[in-house]
């Protein structure tokens, strides 16, 4: 249950690295536009989440469409120091702030937890490289862990996804879009 | 769970377990027998009756498993049964799932590359699994119907067989991962289910078959060879 996540800001860096930071931290779904005419708002998108800059969400069309939109949950990106509500986040606001304002949105059921629960953004690291056809010790080395690191993290990601063999993990990396398929040719890799 | 006897019918046996068709087919068994006993039949047929009746119940139940009963037939018996189970994999099983997985493919309208992975996936299980009976067929039971026979090589033991011998199960459980909880759904969903009924009886079978050959045949053949070893 993944959760929509639309950033509406001028400012690419912003939106670039508030989308890095929530994938990072968060099993969510982030899109990002520049302005508020970008975002034609498509129906199949359920109460997403809303990261708005600030003029933006203070500007006569947003207020519409909040107003007629089903109460999507709305965040302000601010300059200004002297807010602190929960409903905004400040533009040089800490990494930790930002999770701090944003947990609730994200936070499951246990439940909905275990359902959401894909891999970790290291397992992933260590998905890559076993479908690329290193060996434990290699990936060790690359990553910078030790062999025993690597094999708890087969181990989990073996239970996580009821995958085991080197092969299927590559099918599973291959269809997920881990591995760029145009620099690799399948059949060598499965 | 009741057992079945030599009482009993080919129609009873099906109408508790119809799984277990394919089993009664590799005995030779057959069907239109009327209402004809397994000892009737078994007797006209020349087929081992305490022998079919152990491998049905077996088979039917999982937590019944004497392996000294087992062990006490001859290896020979238990070859053979192996051998027109792997028949039945080569000419039915794998067939059938390959033919499956192709239609798979071919409703699949949007052309997704996920299940032309699946396929190349299923190729190479495929492979390993034929790979797997090949050994042995050629290896395996040559071996030890050799080593019954007095006529084996001195220097070839089971262990220089098992140390090669491929593990199959591991990529069929992926398989199965893969496609109930990966792969999005854009094709038929009707032959998907057929799909994945055979790979739940082939595995079930490849279960069994493998109980058979690692409780059973392989430890025959162990004593054997000690006993060979002593004289």
């Amino acid at each position: 249950m993944k959760t929509n996540v639309i950033i509406i800001h001028t400012s690419t860096i912003v939106c670039e690295g508030l989308s890095f930071i929530l994938q990072k931290n968060y099993q969510c779904d982030c899109k990002s536009y520049r302005t508020l005419d970008e975002w034609t708002q498509p129906e199949a998108l359920q109460k997403p989440l809303i990261l708005v800059e600030d003029i933006i969400a203070n500007s006569a069309a947003y207020l519409k469409f909040m107003e007629s939109a089903n109460t999507p949950t709305s965040i302000s990106i601010t300059h200004n120091q002297n807010t602190t509500t929960p409903y905004n986040i400040l533009i040089n606001a800490s990494e930790a702030s930002i999770y701090e304002c944003l947990d609730k949105y994200f936070v499951a059921s246990p439940e909905q937890k275990e359902e959401a629960e894909g891999l970790s953004k290291r397992e992933i690291e260590v998905l890559i490289e076993i479908a690329l056809g290193y060996s434990n010790k290699e990936i060790a080395d690359k990553l910078f862990i030790s062999t025993h690191t690597v094999m708890s993290h087969r181990k989990n990601i073996t239970n996580k996804l009821g995958i085991k063999s080197i092969s299927g993990l590559t099918v599973y990396a291959i269809i997920n879009n881990y591995i760029n398929t145009d620099q690799i040719v399948i059949s060598d890799l499965i | 769970m009741n057992k079945f006897s030599r009482k009993d019918k080919v129609f009873d046996l099906l109408e508790t377990n119809h799984h277990l068709l394919p089993v009664i087919n590799r005995f030779g068994l057959g069907l239109g027998n009327k209402d004809k006993s397994i000892a009737t039949l078994c007797k006209e047929k020349d087929i081992n009756a305490e022998f079919l009746l152990l491998i049905i119940n077996t088979f039917n139940n999982e937590e019944y498993f004497p392996e000294d009963e087992l062990k006490a037939f001859s290896p020979l018996l238990i070859i053979d049964y192996l051998r027109k189970t792997h028949i039945h994999y080569n000419t039915y099983v794998l067939p059938k799932l390959q033919q499956l997985l192709h239609q798979l493919i071919k409703s699949d309208k949007t052309e997704s590359k996920e299940l032309l992975i699946i396929e190349k996936f299923y190729h190479k299980y495929k492979t390993e699994v034929l790979l797997h009976l090949k050994e042995e067929e050629e290896l395996l039971f040559p071996y030890i119907t050799k080593l019954i026979n007095g006529t084996s090589r001195k220097d070839y033991s089971i262990h220089t067989f098992e140390k090669e011998h491929t593990n199959v199960d591991t990529k069929l459980k992926d398989l199965k991962s893969l496609i109930i909880k990966y792969i999005e759904p854009v094709y038929d969903q009707y032959i998907c289910t057929e799909f994945l009924i055979t790979l739940y009886d082939f595995e079930k079978d490849l279960n069994d078959h493998a109980r058979i050959e690692d409780t059973i045949l392989i430890p025959i053949v162990l004593d054997i060879e000690r006993e060979n070893n002593e004289n």
